[in-house]
This record gives structure tokens, C-alpha cells and sequence, in this order.
């Protein structure tokens, strides 16, 4: 056993005798400022013993062909489709039925691959949101055409899609995510002090980075290792305890003394999120079934694993960003999709069920976001970048089997068409992340702090924005 | 009625079952180690203080001392019943409060328990309802079930948690068995073998202890040709071990006395006593070299200079340093040619390699390891984030756009600010970055706005700020107190209006449809290129316009009256290019560009935290003043530089030693700083650094900030003591849980393997040859590895801690190249290594 997991049953001991004493007094401090200031987020502090909530963001990165997601199946809006997909639409026999309980004013139906979507949905546990994007004004293509209107910065374009789908601030080049603001709000909830409410399965993110939060990487695996420090063979034992021992030097130089402190709390981090994790169910039964490729289904169920263990780490609030790339399918639309839908669907479906193994459906909430939408038209077997598009949230708290926002018409040249079938968003991704960020226990006052541009499109208050949530 | 409790003492007999008693005389012998009680009797009370040898050797408290003893104090219930008793608690003891109602009948049951640590303990007893008899026992415990006591591990400092301390193989018992039965043996070395006067690092004599665990004092004599007390500060002459401890340092502290002496030894001469043998040499000699006037720099000196002033000392530029002295090196420095980036990605794409964005970086390692311009590729890289640009963004692909703006940089690092602005504002990669190429006036039948990105940007972050600065940085405060905004949204809606009509360079600007759409100068072909400056199309242009059936005269670049900083006024009607100058012009003039620009550059080469005198010293020298610009000349890159680097808060010895001064070195400069230092092994014809996607390790990479506010804020306070005492830590920013993983796993990979993040077909490894040769010289070893790697700042701490390391079996059939590399890591991980001050 090496001095560092001792130091670390010593904080936990002190842990249980005073939970308030645990941690630096500046941060500490800080935190307690922070959440007296904020005694509007105060508010929404149920602070009661089995009180927990995780948002897990599923990342489509490279822009999904969304409009191939959720599909017209009613004989005359799949026709509009079809006309406008030409080589890139979906049979209309393959289509998977959905039954919405309120009409969205179009049948739809799910790409084939989407099974275990089709049956969340159905039994009330999963629902879309149509037509979403980054916005900072509500926008007509007159306002787009004559640039009337503030339009987000590099439309089209990866890198600036990607950043804004995260920042949720699309006139700016910040790089500070939402994800990140409700962080600073809302980490003083947790008991822990060496591992962030912020947690990444895809490395550092703009989405979970805020102002003073910012997120822990861990790998389908877990979190990572201080190399060879815990090796016993070879040269490696008296190496890892000169690692302890370096570790331990008092320093006189406050930058001395603060990189100390930083690599020590990295591994003892790491110890604590391993010690954690190791007695948290593995969810094996869950994800027994799915691909051996799957390697979103490998992040999601370390996702469950780690949110098992969310009592061991002190967390009632959590935060999980994964990631599945490969989406920016210029060419071959249909193939490709066909191969890599079914794992999304298959890994989704997996990890809601080890939620509710968990007991832990109704606190977890997962959602899907990306670039964007591609283009309606084809350029041959493959589309190209566009704007708004369709995404789903998963959970036992979501008011499902319901398609919200507005499904768009998909004929060339119609009133948000702004060229090749690049749909002018019809609900903000304010909405959309507000609806989230309210049901994860941001308060209303709060709210623009969290999605500066939110009042843009919907006023905190009552009425929730876009109603997908079961208020608590 | 109340009846009040009886506590009595109780101690058990010593048949705790780790106990070492090797004599059987009911004292344990670590305890008689401790407090050198062999040979006393169980059953006397040697201190007359009422206990017994025996129950002070369970207590673990000190058989002369009458004072030490286990005794609790009890407080007579207050008015709510409530009952205090307090005793001093041992650290490794487990105390017991057990109940009885009745002597005469049933047994004692636990009513609680307390862990001893070295402090006093107090406790409560209700008083009311609960009355009977207690008592206090003492209990030795084994956590760990090793086979001996948490008191007697702890009190010769090993783990009570663990049976195998400090990751022994030889399990606890066995070794404090071994070492209460071993005399000490003391071996002296050097952990730092010269000081200078008024140099803040002490020159050290480090007496190493192996065997024996009890308290052990070593008298020594102090000789050679300084003196304690009037050339150094006395450090007595002797010095104590405490149980289980393991090393002890002599600190020669020099006395900065202003004679002119030359040399002086420092010679330590350890005294012969029963206590221990001593083995080796019993003396050893330090030197305290003395600073005369107009010296030249010590070796140390050098390399913190080289700290700042480069990407990392060499064995090359220590001596050249040396020789010249810094100013002179400086000078040299401004006169070597450049060696730009460009022509090294030229080369390997000839070779045939693909080129993307990340294929830049075979350049930028090229360059930062091996360049003979190190201080210019160093001012670069700081001009690089101050005017940011990142192919994090829809500049992905563009590597020679990228490393032309770099190569621009370098051009200019010893140039003009007033060029830096000026190339950076017609770069066409920070065009399309902060999206000011193909802007255009406002359009009001359009209701279109001039893009205001690159306005806002070239004020905020690279010129004056958002508030209004005094010389030395801080800021104007207006007659409420407040500070006073450097600029408007309205001076941003001007400056939009400024930066209009820029587009693709090499384009022909006398045609109007090349704004949109240029050619190349052949004429044939679209071009959007991304290393030619951009090209001003000012107007007018006549354009058919098909709705109103007639010619139109229009310009892409604002015709309007703009008023810029300071009340500035740009009439209407001039030419872009005119207004483009005087628009800079304004900025490049502002009270702030000196005292802004200044502090940046300190931050990213000096320190974190510049005090105002520093930032003032080096606002005179921008601004035209002062030793370092006689020319006069605002702006002056050369004399910014030198007022940085030669300023006293970045040479003095005095800074150093302030706790809040220097700054935490990147990660990125950290592992070059490696490379350079030990130097590098190229593969078998591999010219190539391709040193990929190592990022993720790091956190950073040049030229790929996640936006143009670089990677981490100048404002930033790391959470701890650094914010508490309201410092700035910029590159702590990047400095966290993930990294303080990864980046120390990359320095292991490094030091033990290669320094590409994989090593594939072409493994760069570092060349250890001349860290090699010293392998058995573990002193000569350290003492290089701590020069290069760390300025010369190893503290004697990690000195003793590698040098145990290194004699531990575990070392003894490892390879030369495993030592010295694990010496390296050790070092290049450590705080001494990450931090400049």
C-alpha cells in the first residue's frame, strides 16, 4: 500500500467526523461565498439525503445526418422527403414506428436502426427534440439573407459548431461551456474536492470547462494512473515511494508549493476515483449484449459505473460528456449510418437499463447533441454541412414518448431553407439546454447566467421552455 | 442523586502482538530506543513520577521525564451534568473508556474509544443517570498486522497502515528489528557544492544515516578558509537525528560582506564517537565564491537566465552565457539570423510526407530544440500567445498558413510592436480567424453591420486592455474610485469600420469581384492564400446594378468619418490603407500599450506577478526611455526585451528568494526544456521531429489555444495559497488533475524511452551520454541533472530522496541508463524543474 492511499483514508476520515472540514479552507470558502451569493440557486438546493442527478451529453461529433434520425413516414410527407433526400433517403418500409401521445402535425418514424430508441420512446422514456440549433436570435431567412439579425460565428463550419453546440453562445469565440457555468453554480453541492462534478469520457471539452470548474478525464477504463507509480517488480517500488517522497517536500515558493499540491491531488484523485469505482456494479448484464465494437456503449457503461459509485464520491451533482465521432459523412449517408446507428441505439438502451438496475433512471438524463444537421440535398451518396436538426433525450424523468419543437417542412426552398436544404433552426439550443439545466437544479434566476442568450427566446419562469422535463 | 463517576488509569500489560521485546523485560525495545532506556528494571519508577518503566513503556511516554506520564485531568460536571476529562494523547495508542456499575460484580463494557495522535485529547460523560464506575485503558494496536506497534512505527517514523513502508520488500517488523540491533553509520556527501554570496541557495553538507533508529547527536568542526559566523552563518557544530530519521543537512549560508575575498572552503569534518561509525570520508569541502564587481555569471546564474530567457539551458549556452555576460549574449542574440519554420515543413512534404495542421509541429520542435536563434524562437512563442491565433478552428489544415504567421513573429520579435500589430492585423490567417478578411462597410438598405470581432480583439488582448493604465500597470482609477474603461462599444462600431475592405492576398484589387473571388497573379486560378499579406480593395468600384437599371459606384472599404481611442478622427473619404495606418497608429500610441504589452511579456518569460516598479522600468524602455532605449524609439522590441530580461527583479538574487516570485513553467516548455538539456537521439537517416498529438498530454500546443484568449488567462489565480494571497498563476490554468497525470507520464516515457508521444518506427530518444559517464558519481550526477533541469535549484529534500533511491536494492542490478534516468525523472517532475523564480 503506498503513502498516498494513506493520506487519502485519513481525509476520509475526516470526512465522516465533519464533512464541512474536508478540503483546502480557500476553496472551501470560496464555495460557501459562492452559494450564499447565489441564494437564488440556493433555493433549488434540496440538499436531502438521496438527492442526485447526472446529465450525460452524447456528442455526435462531425455533424449527424439527423433528418435521417427522425423521418416523415406518412405517405405524403415521406414523398416531400424523398424527393429532396433523393439518394440519401431511408425506405419508407424500413422506417421504425413511433406513436407520439400528441401529434406533432407529421407521422414520423426512427431509422431503422434505432430499436432501443423506438422503445424507450414508446414506453415514455425517451423524447425528440425537432429541428434544434445554435441560434442567438430567433432568425427568419429573410433576417438570415439580409444578415439583419446577429447570426452565429462560423456557421457551417466544424470547429465553431462544435464550440458554440457547448458554449451555447454562438456570437462569441469564448471557450467557457455551459455545461462549465452550471458547475460553478451548483459544485458546492458535492463532498469532494479532488474529483470535478464534470466528468469526460472524451478529454477536455468547452462544454464541461467553466470559469473555475473544470472536468476530470477518465477513459472507458476508468481514471488514469501515475505511471509505473504502483508497479512492484523491478526498480519500481523504490521509484514510486521516491515519487511519495518528492511528493511530500515542503516547499517555501507559494508556485512550488501549489504545482505540489496539484500532482498530489491528481493522484490522489485518481486513488479515490479507482477505490470508488472498483466496488460500483459493473453493469456487465446490461451491457452484455451489445457490439464488441461498441465503444460508446464501453464510455456509456463506465458513465454507469461511475454513476453507481456516486454516493463513494461524495456527488449529488454530476455532469458526463461522451463522445461518438465519425459522422461527417460527405459521401455514403446510408451505408455508413446503417453500420453506426444501431450502436448508438444498442449502447443508449444499455445504459438506461443499467440505470434502472441502479434505481437511478429517474436521476439521469441523457441528451444528444452535434455540429449539425447536413444538408437535404445530396451530393451524391453524401451530404454536406447544414444547421438545425433533431436530437433525443433519454431518461426517467423525461416527459416522453412526445416529439417537441417543431418538425420542419424538408421541400427545397421552403420559408427556413437556406440553400440545399440547410434548415434555419426553429428552437434555440437555449431551449433545449434550459429545459435541462432547470430540471438539473439551476435555478430560473440563475438561468442566464448558465445560457447567457436564454431570454432571447424564453423567459424564466413557470412555464418550462420547452416542457420535456418532469419538473421536480 | 447523583453519584460522581470514578476514572481510573489502566494499563495493560505489554502483550500487544507487535510488540518487540527481544530481551523479554516487559519494555519494548523501540521504546528503549527512543528514549535510551536500556537497561532499566519494569517495576522501578526511574523519574519517581508514580508510574512504573513498565507502564510508561505502554503509555510510550518518557521514563525520565517525571512530567511524562499518562494522566488524565477531570473536570467536576458542569451545570448540565456534562463531564470533562482530558489526558495527553500518544499518536499509534488506542485509548479505552470502559463502564462497570458494580466492582464487586459483571465485567467492564466499552463506552468509547479514542485514537491517540501527539496532542492533548479531550472527552465528555454525562454525569447524570449514568453513574458507576470507569477507567481509561491504554492499548497498543497493529493496523497493519505487521508484527509491531503503530506507537513504535510511528515513533521511528514508519506507516502504521501499511506492513511494508516506503515499499520495502523486508516487511516493517523485520526492519526496525534489523536497525534496533545495527550502531548508526553516517556517510557525508555534498548536496550542493558552491554558493554565492548573496545567493539565496545555500551550499549543503548532507550526513545520510543508515541503521539505528534511536536520536543520535553528531558533533562536527567546521574549517577551510571561511570562517562561521563572519563568511558564512554559523551553523553550530552539531546537529541531531531524531528516531528514524534518516538524513540531516548542514546549511552554509554566506554572508554577503562586500570585501572582495575570492574563493573560500567550507571544510566539515565529522567527530569519531561510540554512537556511530562513519563511513567514507569524514570530511567534505563546500566553496562560497564571492561576486566582484562587473562580474561575469555563475553557472547557476546562467541557466536561470537561460530559463527565461530560451526554451531551456544547454551545456553550450550556460558557457556562452558565462563567457559574455547577459547583456552581451543579448546583443549576440539580436544579431543572429532567423531561422524560420516554413522551410523545415517545405522539406518534409518534399520528402513525401502528407501535410496537415498537426505536421506544423515537425517545424516548431525543430526549431525550439535545436535553433541558434533560441532567444528570438523564445519571443516568438510568447508573441504567439498574446496575439493568438489557433488552428482550433476553421484554420484546421492550414500548417503553412499557420507557420507563416509564426515565421512573421519571429521576424518581428526584435522589431516594433508597431509592426507586430500592423503584419498581424493584414495576416490572412488571423483574417479568417478572427473573421475581419472580406469585411465590409455597413450596408443600411441590408441592415448589415461591419464584423466586430477583430476591433474588439486587437484592443482587449493585444494592445491596451479593457481599462485604463498608469506606467506601472496598474490601473487609473477615476474620481469615485473606479477604473476607467479604455474604450466603447462605439470605438468597436469604429473600428469595424476600419478593418474593412481587407481580403485574400495576391488578389487585384482594381477589379471589384476579386475582393470575392481572386485569382492568381497568372490569372488563372481561385486562390485563397493563407501567406500573403491581404490586400486592401478600397474602391470605388462600378457595378451594374440590374434593379436599378444603372451603373452604381461603391467601396469595401468605409467611407465614413471614424473616431478612434483619444478622440482620434479618421475623415471621411480616405483610402483603406491610409485609414488602416492611422487606425493602428492609434492604438500602437495609447498610454497602455507599454504597461499592457510589458506585463504580458514579464508573465510568459519571468514572472507570474511583476511587481509596478518592474512593469514601469519596462513601460519606459516601450515607451522610449531609459537605458535599454537610447534611440528613443516607442515600441522597441530590443529594448523591451532587455529591460526584461536584465531588470533586477528578473537577475537579482533577492527575487529569488521571495516566495511569491517566478512563475510555473508550461508543460509545453517543460519537456523542450528536457530535450534540450540532455540532448536527443535521432533515429538511424530520421531527420524528423515528428513529435505528434501530444497535446493531450499536455494540455497545450503551440498555435492551438482553444480560443483567442490562449490557454490560460493572465488573471488567473490558482485555487490555494497562491489565490489566497491574491497571486496570479496563468499556467496553472492547465495545470490539474488530468494533466497532473499526463504530463509526468509523458516525462517518464520521455526519460525511459522517447520523446514522440509513441515511438513507432522512428523513436527519439534523449542521449545520455554525459549524464552516463557520471552514473557512479551519484553527486556529480545530481548536481548536472539539477543545473540543466532545474536552474540549479535542487533542494537537498529531493538530493536525499534520489540518492535513497538509488542505493536501494531494488537499484542494485538495475542499468546505467535506468539510474540515470530515473535521477532525470525524478528531477524534471519535481516542483525545482516546473517552476522559475
Amino acid at each position: 500500500m503506498s503513502k498516498r492511499t494513506r493520506l487519502l483514508s485519513r481525509r476520509q476520515f475526516l470526512g465522516q467526523a465533519s464533512c464541512a472540514a474536508v478540503g483546502s479552507t480557500a476553496l472551501f470558502s470560496t464555495l460557501l461565498n459562492l452559494r450564499m451569493a447565489n441564494s437564488a440557486a440556493a433555493q433549488t438546493v434540496p440538499g436531502v439525503p438521496g438527492d442526485y442527478k447526472a446529465l450525460v451529453c452524447l456528442f455526435f461529433a462531425g455533424g449527424i445526418d439527423s433528418f435521417n434520425l427522425l423521418v416523415p413516414r406518412g405517405t405524403s410527407e415521406y414523398a416531400e422527403y424523398r424527393s429532396i433526400r433523393t439518394d440519401l433517403a431511408l425506405a419508407d418500409t424500413l422506417l421504425l414506428p413511433i406513436n407520439p401521445l400528441v401529434s406533432p402535425g407529421k407521422e414520423l418514424g426512427l431509422h431503422p436502426g434505432l430499436t432501443h430508441l423506438q422503445s424507450l420512446f414508446e414506453a415514455g422514456n425517451a423524447a425528440w427534440v425537432s429541428n434544434v440549433g445554435t441560434l442567438v436570435y430567433p432568425t427568419t431567412l429573410a433576417e438570415y439573407e439580409s444578415e439583419s439579425v446577429t447570426l452565429p460565428l462560423g456557421l457551417f463550419s466544424h470547429s465553431d459548431q462544435i464550440k458554440q453546440w457547448q458554449t451555447s453562445v454562438p456570437q462569441s469565440s469564448g471557450a467557457i461551456g455551459w455545461g462549465g457555468r452550471t458547475a460553478d453554480l451548483l459544485y458546492s453541492l458535492n463532498n469532494n474536492d479532488k474529483i470535478s462534478m464534470n466528468i469526460s469520457l472524451a478529454g477536455s471539452n468547452v462544454w464541461q470547462t467553466g470559469n473555475q470548474v473544470v472536468n476530470y478525464t477518465i477513459t472507458e477504463n476508468g481514471s488514469t494512473a501515475r505511471s509505473g507509480y504502483d508497479y512492484t517488480w523491478g526498480i519500481h517500488p523504490a521509484r514510486g515511494n521516491a515519487i511519495d517522497h518528492q511528493l511530500d517536500i515542503e516547499y517555501q515558493n507559494l508556485f512550488e508549493r501549489t504545482f505540489v499540491r496539484t500532482s498530489r491531488d491528481a493522484i490522489d484523485a485518481h486513488l479515490e476515483f479507482s477505490a470508488a469505482i472498483e466496488n460500483a456494479p459493473t453493469f456487465d448484464t446490461e451491457f452484455a449484449n451489445v457490439a464488441d465494437n461498441n465503444w460508446l456503449a464501453d464510455d456509456l457503461q463506465m458513465v454507469a459505473r461511475t454513476i453507481a459509485a456516486h454516493n463513494a464520491l461524495g456527488m449529488t451533482r454530476q455532469t458526463f460528456f461522451v463522445q461518438v465521432g465519425g459522422w461527417d459523412h460527405h459521401d455514403e449517408v446510408i451505408n455508413n449510418m446503417g453500420g453506426m446507428v444501431p450502436l448508438v441505439s444498442e449502447a443508449v438502451g444499455a445504459f438506461y437499463d443499467a440505470m434502472v438496475t441502479a434505481g437511478e433512471q429517474n436521476n439521469v438524463t441523457l441528451f444528444t447533441a452535434s455540429d449539425f444537421a447536413r444538408t437535404l440535398t445530396s451530393n451524391g451518396q453524401g451530404s454536406d454541412h447544414a444547421w438545425g436538426g433533431n436530437h433525443f433525450v433519454v431518461g426517467g424523468a423525461v416527459n416522453g414518448q412526445r416529439v417537441y419543437g417543431t418538425y420542419p417542412d424538408l421541400f427545397e426552398g421552403n420559408n427556413l431553407d437556406t440553400g440545399r436544404g440547410r434548415l434555419i433552426p426553429t428552437t434555440s439550443v437555449d431551449e433545449y439546454f434550459a429545459e435541462l439545466a432547470l430540471w438539473f437544479g439551476v435555478s430560473p434566476g440563475e438561468l442566464a447566467t448558465v445560457l447567457p442568450n436564454v431570454t432571447n427566446f424564453y423567459t424564466p419562469g413557470v412555464t418550462p421552455p420547452l416542457g420535456f422535463m418532469a419538473t421536480a | 442523586m447523583q453519584k460522581v463517576p470514578l476514572l481510573i488509569l489502566c494499563l495493560l500489560p505489554l502483550s500487544g502482538a507487535g510488540v518487540i521485546d527481544q530481551n523479554a523485560n516487559q519494555l519494548s525495545d523501540v521504546w528503549e530506543s527512543i528514549y535510551q532506556a536500556h537497561g532499566l528494571n519494569a517495576t522501578d519508577d526511574t523519574d519517581g513520577d508514580g508510574c512504573s518503566n513498565r507502564d510508561e513503556s505502554v503509555a510510550g511516554t518518557n521514563p525520565f521525564d517525571p512530567l511524562s506520564k499518562f494522566e488524565v485531568g477531570i473536570m467536576p460536571p458542569d451545570g448540565s451534568g456534562q463531564m470533562m476529562f482530558g489526558w495527553m494523547g500518544n499518536r499509534g495508542k488506542l485509548y479505552t473508556l470502559e463502564h462497570r456499575a458494580d466492582l464487586m460484580s459483571g465485567s467492564w463494557s466499552t463506552v468509547n474509544t479514542y485514537t491517540g495522535a501527539d496532542a492533548a485529547i479531550q472527552a465528555y460523560l454525562d454525569a447524570r443517570g449514568n453513574s458507576g464506575h470507569y477507567r481509561l485503558r491504554v492499548d497498543d494496536t497493529d493496523g497493519d498486522n505487521d508484527g509491531v506497534d503503530d506507537w513504535e512505527e510511528e515513533a521511528v517514523g514508519f506507516d502504521s497502515t501499511t506492513a511494508n513502508t516506503d515499499r520495502y520488500r523486508t516487511n516493517d517488523a523485520q526492519r526496525i528489528l534489523d536497525a534496533l540491533n545495527t550502531t548508526s553509520t553516517l556517510s557525508l556527501q555534498v548536496a550542493e557544492p558552491l554558493t554565492t554570496e548573496n545567493w539565496p541557495d545555500p551550499a549543503v553538507f548532507l550526513i545520510r544515516r543508515t541503521g539505528g533508529l534511536a536520536p543520535l547527536t553528531v558533533d562536527f568542526t567546521l574549517g577551510g578558509t571561511a570562517t562561521a559566523g563572519s563568511d558564512y552563518a554559523d551553523p553550530g557544530t552539531s546537529l541531531t537525528f531524531a528516531p528514524g530519521q534518516t538524513a540531516a543537512w548542514v546549511s552554509v549560508v554566506p554572508v554577503d560582506d562586500g570585501l572582495a575575498e575570492g574563493t573560500e572552503m567550507v571544510v566539515l569534518t565529522l567527530s569519531s564517537s561510540t554512537g556511530y561509525t562513519i563511513q567514507g570520508s569524514n570530511n567534505a569541502t563546500v566553496e562560497i565564491h564571492d561576486p566582484a564587481a562587473n562580474r561575469l555569471p555563475s553557472a547557476k546564474e546562467a541557466a536561470r537566465f537561460l530559463t527565461q530567457a530560451t526554451f531551456g539551458p544547454t551545456d553550450a549556452l550556460i558557457a556562452e552565457v558565462q563567457a559574455k555576460g547577459f547583456e552581451q549574449w543579448i546583443d549576440d542574440q539580436f544579431n543572429q539570423p532567423m531561422n524560420p519554420l516554413t522551410p523545415i515543413l517545405q522539406a518534409y512534404e518534399t520528402e513525401g510526407h502528407d501535410v496537415f495542421s498537426e505536421q506544423k509541429m515537425v517545424a516548431w520542435w525543430e526549431r525550439a530544440i535545436n535553433a541558434n536563434d533560441p532567444l528570438r524562437q523564445r519571443i516568438a512563442y510568447a508573441l504567439s500567445q498574446i496575439v493568438v491565433i489557433s488552428d482550433n478552428s476553421s484554420l484546421e489544415g492550414e500548417a503553412y498558413g499557420m507557420l507563416n504567421y509564426y515565421d512573421m513573429l519571429l521576424a518581428n520579435a526584435f522589431d516594433n510592436y508597431r509592426k507586430v500589430l500592423w503584419d498581424v492585423t493584414l495576416h490572412p490567417c488571423m483574417g479568417v480567424y478572427l473573421s475581419h478578411r472580406g469585411n465590409q462597410p455597413p450596408d443600411p438598405a441590408l441592415n448589415r453591420f461591419p464584423d466586430e470581432n477583430y476591433a474588439r480583439e486587437i484592443m482587449q488582448l493585444f494592445s491596451i486592455g479593457l481599462w485604463e493604465l498608469n506606467p506601472d500597470g496598474t490601473q487609473k482609477l477615476d474620481g469615485e474610485g473606479s477604473p476607467i474603461p479604455t474604450y466603447t462599444n462605439e470605438t468597436i462600431t469604429n473600428f469595424a469600420r476600419v478593418f474593412t475592405g481587407l481580403s485574400w492576398g495576391l488578389g487585384d484589387s482594381s477589379v471589384w469581384w476579386e475582393f470575392y473571388w481572386p485569382d492568381l497573379p497568372d490569372g488563372t486560378d481561385f486562390s485563397e492564400n493563407y501567406v500573403v499579406p491581404m490586400t486592401m480593395w478600397s474602391g470605388p468600384y462600378d457595378r451594374w446594378d440590374s434593379e436599378l437599371g444603372q451603373i452604381v459606384q461603391f467601396y469595401f472599404h468605409d467611407q465614413d468619418e471614424k473616431t478612434l481611442l483619444n478622440g482620434t478622427v479618421l475623415p471621411a473619404g480616405q483610402d483603406g490603407m491610409t485609414d488602416l495606418n492611422a487606425g493602428i497608429d492609434n492604438i500602437f500610441n495609447h498610454a497602455n500599450v507599454g504597461p499592457f504589452i510589458g506585463r504580458l511579456l514579464i508573465q510568459r518569460l519571468v514572472t507570474s506577478n511583476p511587481s509596478p516598479a518592474y512593469i514601469s522600468r519596462v513601460t519606459d524602455a516601450f515607451e522610449g526611455r531609459g537605458p535599454h532605449n537610447p534611440g528613443g524609439v516607442r515600441g522597441d522590441m530590443k529594448a523591451v526585451i532587455k529591460a526584461i530580461l536584465l531588470d533586477p527583479e528578473a537577475r537579482s538574487h533577492a527575487s529569488m528568494a521571495a516566495t511569491d516570485h517566478g512563475r510555473l513553467r508550461e508543460p509545453f516548455i517543460r519537456y523542450i526544456a528536457l530535450a534540450r538539456a540532455i540532448g536527443v537521439t535521432m533515429p538511424d537517416g530520421w531527420p524528423w521531429f515528428n513529435i505528434f498529438w501530444i497535446d493531450g498530454q499536455f494540455g497545450q500546443q503551440p498555435m492551438r489555444s482553444p480560443s483567442v484568449f490562449n490557454f490560460y488567462l493572465p488573471s488567473f489565480l490558482p485555487p490555494g495559497e497562491l489565490k489566497a494571497a491574491g497571486k496570479t498563476g496563468p499556467e496553472f490554468q492547465i495545470t490539474n488533475s488530468v494533466t497532473g497525470i499526463t504530463m509526468p507520464n509523458q516525462l517518464l516515457t520521455a526519460t525511459e524511452r522517447h520523446i514522440n508521444r509513441w515511438g513507432g518506427d522512428h523513436p527519439i530518444t534523449l542521449d545520455y551520454t554525459d549524464e552516463l559517464a557520471l552514473v557512479n558519481d551519484t553527486e556529480a550526477l545530481l548536481a548536472r541533472l539539477s543545473l540543466l533541469l532545474a536552474a540549479g535549484r535542487l533542494s537537498p529534500d529531493l538530493h536525499h530522496v534520489i540518492v535513497e533511491m538509488l542505493e536501494r536494492p531494488e537499484f542494485a542490478s538495475a542499468s546505467d541508463l535506468e539510474k540515470v534516468a530515473s535521477a532525470a525523472y525524478l528531477i524534471v517532475s519535481s516542483s525545482e524543474a516546473a517552476v522559475i523564480n
